[in-house]
């Protein structure tokens, strides 16, 4: 189990990562969803070590990251976000450098290199150069260093980023495939839909800091309690705020120039008393749509933002 | 030492290797930089064996003034001899030796007679003291056939001029030789300077600008960060940066002493026929820059700028160590500079052990010293180089 424990880090004024906690259980897939700049990678580098936390601290099976590394990288793969390969290496000499580290040799580095290249795809590529991979090619090699010695602790970051969807399929298939046996992971992403398909649990991660943690359904059934209507037409966001505001049972999320999002508390009216009342506001709409609770709405309804601001 | 920091210094020689810029600058380079500045100064030459020009005026004609010229010829001087009446009209003038008219009368007499030496301000000052040796030589050579004149004769008074005639072609009682002496040491020129030049040099800028630049380089692109997230050492990452510096520097320099072996016959006295001494001392100044390489890339947090500055600061330090011209034709306060530099004492050891004739003992203190500016090189990279 990989503990977090009140981790907070600042870069002078910036507070990147605010007081937070969470566990990572045996054997699941714990998503770390927010938009960019959350705080997501800040907290994974100090999770994998990388960087000392100003306060908080992470413990692996127990042991303090910080207090024991060397002891505690060897149970941890690291899959960063940015593609940290030698382009001037083939594949297979990038994998052998990097099995290296974590005190692999002979015949059975050869073997994991083998069957590294084998699970991403990339077995007829062995001998290439990387600088001739395409970007999802090389996010495949990315994830396969970080299996190489077959880790109990894989930590990813947004490792789909950038690249087609065939590759994030086969990313998400080896991924899905290395939980399955049994590797604890931890996965960071902006992409909802990625959280949703891939993880047993997802912690919501915003300005720093941790907003929730739950199963898709624990979170889907507190975004239950307030469905979201999004609006939009040619209004002023002042104006629509005033207007929506004076609507009993609303709650408005966000009013902007053009679009609106309000939701409507479990208990009150019901969405069929409210939606007259918000087309009789004398705000110029041309479209009224009804959000199905998800995590986009989850993330609304904790921000008052959409995941992709 | 760790497997870990073997694999870095592994992959950072093999990378380097395998850049082809990397490999210019490393072993072409300098060969092409110390084969020009090697010939444009004087090339593989004893200069102390080179013929001087030396134009005489002969205003006497007389027996002893013939017999001064001719001792003269054969003493490494390539005599121009010009009639009195043409001296200022003769535009090559750079030495020229004046034999007064009475010169032979006045010899015979007995009498004091004053040679003149007139030089070229702009004219090569070693070249004119070596002629001025010369002829001191040959005026020391013409008075010992005097005295051994006198002796013949028995007299007590001025030797005849036909005893002093029928001493040509004796054995000389006096001979005279000049070379250098104490502490005032020819400046090393030829390839005993640009071989050693260059090959400082360019060891320094391959440290500087490819270990700087790939360090930055590797942090920008998150390898080191990534390498962070292994199970190794900090102080593992540091020692396998600097080792594979430390390996590239080694492969430099012992193919640049390979090419001067190989080469010896055209670079003449680039490796002072010691070429495991000047081999020990170029490793010895890699090791030492090695870890500057790396701590400028610690520093420097962008690769294209952490080359420049590497570039920059090597060859502010070869100019001031005197790796573009020998230290020792420079003021004393810029030889004191020079000690400021690793250059400046790789370059004094080198210097004594190709033109000097000195061996490691004699270089010692220059070698503790490049082995203390290594260390504290490393202290400072330790100190800069972080993943993130």
């Amino acid at each position: 189990m990989i503990t977090v424990e009140r981790l907070r880090r600042s870069f002078g004024d910036l507070v990147a990562v605010d007081d937070v906690s969470f566990e990572v259980r045996d054997g699941e897939i714990l998503g770390l969803l927010g938009p960019n700049g959350a705080g997501k990678t800040t907290t994974l580098c100090m999770i994998s070590g990388v960087l000392k936390p100003d306060s908080g601290r992470v413990l692996v099976d127990g042991r303090d990251i910080w207090l024991e590394p060397t002891v505690v990288k060897r149970h941890l793969g690291v899959v960063p976000q940015e593609v940290a390969v030698y382009e001037d290496l083939t594949a297979r000499d990038n994998l052998s450098f990097w099995g290296s580290l974590y005190g692999l040799s002979g015949s059975e580095l050869k073997e994991r290199v083998d069957e590294g290249l084998s699970r991403v795809g990339l077995a007829d590529r062995a001998g290439d150069r990387v600088k001739s991979f395409s970007g999802g090619m090389k996010r495949r090699l990315n994830l396969c260093m970080g299996l190489l010695h077959r880790p109990r602790f894989l930590l990813l970051d947004e490792p789909t980023v950038g690249i087609d969807p065939q590759a994030r399929l086969n990313i998400l298939e080896v991924i899905r495939g290395v939980a399955a046996g049994g590797t604890t992971v931890l996965y960071t992403t902006h992409y909802m839909e990625e959280a949703q398909e891939l993880c047993d649990r997802i912690a919501i991660i915003d300005h720093g800091r941790i907003l929730t943690v739950g199963t898709l359904d624990e979170l889907t059934r507190l975004a239950g309690e307030a469905e979201v209507l999004r609006l939009t037409g040619g209004f002023a966001g002042g104006e629509a705020r005033d207007r929506l505001q004076a609507i009993a049972g609303v709650r408005v999320l966000q009013a902007g120039d053009g679009s609106a999002m309000l939701s409507v508390a479990a208990g009150g009216p019901g969405l069929l008393a409210v939606l007259p009342a918000v087309l009789a506001s004398g705000l110029a709409l041309d479209d009224v749509s009804i959000q199905r609770p998800n995590l986009q709405s989850v993330f609304i309804s904790l921000t008052g933002r959409e995941l992709r601001d | 030492m760790s497997r870990a920091a073997l694999s870095l210094a592994r992959l950072d020689l093999r990378l380097t290797l395998a850049d082809r810029s990397a490999v210019l600058w490393m072993f072409i380079m300098p060969v092409v930089f110390a084969t020009f500045f090697g010939m444009v100064m004087g090339g593989g030459q004893d200069p102390t064996a080179t013929q001087v020009k030396l134009t005489v005026v002969d205003e006497d004609g007389g027996e002893l003034a013939r017999m001064l010229l001719s001792d003269l010829a054969g003493a490494r001087l390539a005599i121009a001899e010009i009639p009195p009446e043409a001296k200022d009209s003769t535009p090559d003038t750079t030495r020229t030796l004046v034999i007064p008219k009475g010169f032979t009368e006045k010899v015979v007499a007995g009498e004091q007679v004053t040679l003149r030496l007139e030089r070229d301000p702009d004219s090569n000052a070693e070249a004119s003291l070596a002629a001025q040796a010369r002829i001191a030589g040959a005026v020391a050579r013409l008075i010992g056939r005097l005295v051994e004149a006198q002796a013949a004769t028995g007299s007590e008074g001025p030797a005849e001029l036909d005893a002093v005639l029928a001493t040509a072609g004796a054995v000389d009682l006096v001979t005279v030789e000049s070379r250098y002496a104490g502490k005032a040491r020819v400046a090393p020129g030829g390839f005993a300077h640009s071989m050693p030049g260059n090959a400082v040099m360019f060891v320094m800028l391959v440290a500087l600008t490819y270990g700087a630049g790939s360090i930055s380089a590797e942090r920008q692109r998150g390898m080191l960060r990534r390498i962070a997230t292994c199970p190794v050492s900090r102080a593992d990452i540091i020692l396998g940066k600097i080792i594979g510096r430390m390996a590239v520097a080694a492969v430099q320099v012992t193919v640049l002493v390979l090419v001067c072996l190989l080469g010896a016959r055209f670079f003449g006295e680039g490796l002072g026929g010691r070429p495991l001494e000047v081999w020990a001392i170029l490793i010895l100044f890699g090791a030492a820059v090695a870890p500057l390489g790396v701590a400028v890339g610690g520093f420097v947090r962008d690769a294209d700028r952490a080359a420049s500055v590497g570039v920059m600061a090597t060859m502010g330090m070869a100019a001031l160590g005197g790796c573009w011209w020998p230290i020792e034709v420079v003021s004393p306060a810029l030889q004191k500079v020079a000690l400021l530099f690793p250059t400046g004492w790789a370059m004094r050891a080198l210097h004594g052990v190709i033109s000097f004739g000195e061996g490691l003992q004699g270089v010692a203190l220059p070698l503790a010293v490049l082995a203390l500016f290594g260390l504290a090189f490393t202290a400072v990279a330790a100190r800069v180089l972080r993943a993130d």
